[in-house]
């Protein structure tokens, strides 16, 4: 029996496909951890300036952006919990709807920077050039982190979508479920960064 | 099969940890409206901090999977917080920026 199952899978190793995951991520982590550095020390230089541009965000907006992607968090987490006992319209239901919620959360992103844009705070436009200083920061960083992040959000609902398709054709069943496993790591990792995100720019004034 | 199912958390931890990371997020924003001076980025961050350690722990099965891989994340994050440590010292030590 042992003999079959090793020559049907003959490459299968889930601990260290996830651990692979896990070493990607680590360089998403400093990736964005680099950028909040870069954020605490342009702050820090220019405080003033960081409070006046975080009192332009919406508050709001940032609020319930962060319900929903956390919101998402919970539901591919269930649905990975909902493969593992074999059920799989459940698992497929609650990925569609972790891929609606981001849709959503993209929707209140586009709004969010098209209000900025028309108070002319985009990036490269004269009005931008004559910020102060430290809210020019402000801005370009806000709008290069959030912008690095709302990509991280597209590259997860794609990487969820793939995983739905595998479901439903049973690559991925209840006795091998690593790679959704890993699609719910990318979620949650994403879902870390805006729980940074949000408080740093919006909250912290 | 065994080790498939001794990972699961049930339906409803997850939701009663959901719960808790949306009360977390109600209470940073609650302590914003605050005005707690310099106070206010550190407990942000401590709280911003705590969800992290939360989606980790469970979300991202940390506490459930082998050690190997919560070793492997907190030499990751020694190492960012090395970064941290060094370029504040670095900065808060020059005499000459603008």
């Amino acid at each position: 029996m042992e003999q079959v199952i090793t020559h049907q899978h003959p490459h299968r190793d889930d601990e260290a496909s996830k651990m692979g995951m896990w070493l990607f991520l680590f360089t998403e982590l400093l990736l964005f951890g680099g950028l909040f550095l870069v954020f605490s020390i342009y702050r820090y230089m220019n405080q003033k300036a960081f409070a006046a541009g975080g009192h332009e965000l919406d508050v709001f907006i940032g609020t319930v952006n962060t319900i929903i992607l956390i919101t998402s968090s919970m539901t591919i987490a269930v649905s990975i919990a909902a493969i593992q006992q074999d059920k799989k319209k459940l698992s497929i239901s609650l990925m569609v709807l972790t891929i609606f919620l981001a849709i959503i959360f993209l929707i209140n992103k586009y709004f969010e920077w098209a209000h900025k844009f028309e108070h002319g705070l985009a990036p490269g436009t004269d009005s931008f050039l004559h910020l102060p200083k430290g809210e020019a920061l402000f801005f370009l960083l806000y709008f290069f982190m959030t912008g690095l992040h709302a990509l991280h959000v597209i590259a997860g609902s794609v990487f969820i979508g793939v995983i739905i398709f595998k479901v439903k054709n049973g690559t991925i069943n209840s006795t091998n479920f690593v790679q959704h496993e890993n699609a719910g790591l990318y979620w949650h990792l994403v879902d870390i960064i805006w729980i940074f995100l949000f408080p740093l720019f919006y909250l912290v004034h | 099969m065994e080790k498939t199912h001794k990972n699961t958390l049930n339906y409803k931890a997850y939701i009663f940890i959901w719960v808790a990371l949306m009360e977390l997020t109600i209470l940073s924003v609650a302590a914003s409206t605050v005005d707690f001076k310099a106070l206010a980025v550190g407990i942000a961050l401590f709280i911003a901090l705590t969800k992290s350690f939360i989606v980790g722990s469970y979300f991202m099965h940390l506490k459930f999977d082998s050690k190997i891989i919560t070793v492997m994340v907190l030499i990751t994050l020694f190492v960012f917080l090395t970064f941290i440590i060094l370029t504040f010292v670095d900065y808060s030590f020059r005499t000459s920026i603008v």
